[in-house]
């Protein structure tokens, strides 16, 4: 995982030997989303479930579903083009 | 009979008068865009089935969002909407097959597809419909290149299948057209704005 670029890495866990908490690991996806180009679509789900446009300012109870409907597009957005690279 | 069928439309039509307001905005900021996402989008969202552009000549398409104004929420419902990880293996065989067509050739040819559909459509023991409505897909990626489709459907004339009486005596009845005297979903974001 060492050579591979930052943007490949968002599925951080650690910091050192500190576990991330969910707000960094929201914010560790979202900065992967802005970087892929899919940020619209964290924008999107956001306003869907909770009414409001930045995702970043998600409560911690709040965060779990949000999670769960972003990383699998982060996820594509970030694996398809890598292929195109 | 249901006839099963896609028809192809020009996709010229959608700028003339020959679909929505919805399905034309779409395109307009397709074209306007380069097929790059934007946040026009944003709007438009709960309108659409947002597909993941990987998708292969031998896989079925994956949805990763399914807007809750989708007319696919609308026949489906929300719950089935809120999964799309496997919304789409709950569709019967036969309704697959005739939709995916249009979303590998959009993938292909990296260009809008327009088409009539009419189908049916059975979904747990719950939903029998025979449908009949306008899909637009749009190649869109974002700005590293990576694909994704976005749909937009319009109904244009579905009907419960008229089999069996429904259990509660009731006679099955047309859907309500959205665009018939009711304020569209994007017109009311934009008055509310």
């Amino acid at each position: 995982m060492d050579n591979c670029p930052h943007y490949l890495k968002y599925k951080h866990l650690y910091v050192g030997e500190r576990a991330l908490n969910r707000h960094e690991q929201l914010h560790d996806l979202l900065d992967a989303a802005e970087i892929s180009g899919c940020y619209i679509f964290a924008v999107i789900i956001c306003i869907r479930f909770y009414g409001h446009s930045n995702p970043r300012e998600l409560k911690v109870h709040q965060i779990d579903r949000f999670y769960n409907w972003l990383d699998p597009i982060v996820s594509a957005a970030l694996h398809n083009a890598a292929r195109k690279q | 009979m249901t006839k099963n069928f896609v028809q192809e439309l020009n996709i010229t039509d959608v700028l003339s008068g020959g679909a929505d307001e919805e399905a034309r905005r779409l395109l307009e900021v397709w074209y306007a865009n380069n097929g790059i996402l934007c946040d026009e989008l944003i709007s438009l969202a709960p309108l659409l089935l947002i597909f993941d552009g990987s998708m292969t000549t031998a896989s079925k398409p994956e949805m990763l969002l399914c807007g809750e104004q989708s007319l696919a929420a609308q026949l489906l419902g929300n719950e089935w909407a809120e999964q799309p990880e496997s919304a789409v293996s709950t569709l019967n065989k036969q309704y697959i097959n005739l939709i995916e067509q249009g979303y590998k050739r959009t993938l292909q040819t990296n260009r809008p597809t327009f088409e009539l559909v009419s189908t049916s459509l059975q979904h747990s023991q719950t939903t029998d419909l025979k449908l009949r409505y306008q899909r637009l897909i749009l190649p869109f990626q974002t700005s590293l290149g990576a694909p994704f489709l976005l749909s937009y459907s319009h109904d244009v004339g579905t009907h419960p299948r008229l089999t069996d009486p429904k259990p509660n005596g009731k006679s099955p009845q047309s859907l309500p057209r959205r665009n018939m005297g009711q304020t569209s979903p994007s017109r009311l974001a934009r008055s509310s704005n």
